[in-house]
């Protein structure tokens, strides 16, 4: 369901099947409150391989937010599609922001 | 074509798969497809952890009809009714809220929706409208 890895003082969840969705998501959350720790400021979220995600994923990734520190910046991989769709239509896209590339979210928040 | 569906989220892959083939047929982009796909699954959420409070045992339909007009997707069940207020949402949550959205994404993907409860049955007509 997901991957951990640092890149810099950037932690990556890069996220391992197609879908996210309310059957799926108690797994995800499972493993980041099993991985993340210490209110890290900065994570990258590598949803490129995401093709679906739900109301319920996308709870799962403010509950990321919540357990970064207070300025935590979270960015997250996504393509132009349903996932980025989702961002916009609940506004979270102003709080999460969306990157084309990994290596574009990793220069964006390591600044 | 009619689903006969569990009370159990991982149905709602069935439903999904069954929304993107019926939206294909209809000659939908890309987009469209997705929203109808994205209201199908919160609308079949809902269904489960609402209306059903989470008990596998219960079952529900989903009949689909794609023509060149567009997809229209009827769920039927025998829950619990959606709250008015819930039915009327439109505005999202905080940012900082986990739940609570899905009403509102569903609004914001298809072009009709129309709810009725009747002697404790529950429909919800989606409509996603084709292009022409």
């Amino acid at each position: 369901m997901a991957e951990f890895s640092n890149s810099g003082d950037i932690l990556v969840v890069r996220l391992t099947e197609p879908r996210l969705d309310a059957a799926r998501a108690p797994t995800l959350k499972a493993a980041l409150m099993q991985n993340v720790q210490d209110k890290p400021e900065r994570i990258v979220v590598d949803a490129q391989d995401l093709k679906f995600m739900d109301s319920t994923g996308l709870g799962v990734v403010v509950s990321l937010l919540k357990m970064m520190g207070a300025s935590g910046k979270l960015g997250i991989v996504c393509q132009e599609g349903s996932v980025r769709k989702l961002l916009k239509i609940t506004k979270l896209d102003q709080i999460v922001r969306p990157f084309e590339t990994l290596d574009d979210a990793v220069a964006a928040l390591g600044r | 074509m009619t689903l006969t569906l569990a009370s159990r989220l991982e149905e709602t892959d069935r439903v999904a798969a069954a929304v993107r083939e019926a939206c294909a047929g209809a000659g939908l982009d890309d987009e469209a497809c997705a929203n109808l796909e994205l209201a199908a699954v919160e609308a079949a959420n809902n269904i489960v952890v609402h209306g059903y409070a989470g008990d596998p045992a219960q079952t529900y339909t989903a009949r689909i009809a794609a023509g060149p007009a567009g997809v229209r997707l009827l769920f039927s069940d025998a829950g619990i009714a959606i709250p008015p207020e819930a039915l009327a949402q439109t505005e999202m949550p905080d940012w900082d809220s986990e739940a609570g959205r899905g009403m509102a994404i569903i609004r914001a993907c298809v072009d009709e929706l129309e709810y009725q409860c009747v002697d404790g049955d529950n429909t919800l007509l989606l409509i996603k409208r084709g292009s022409l």
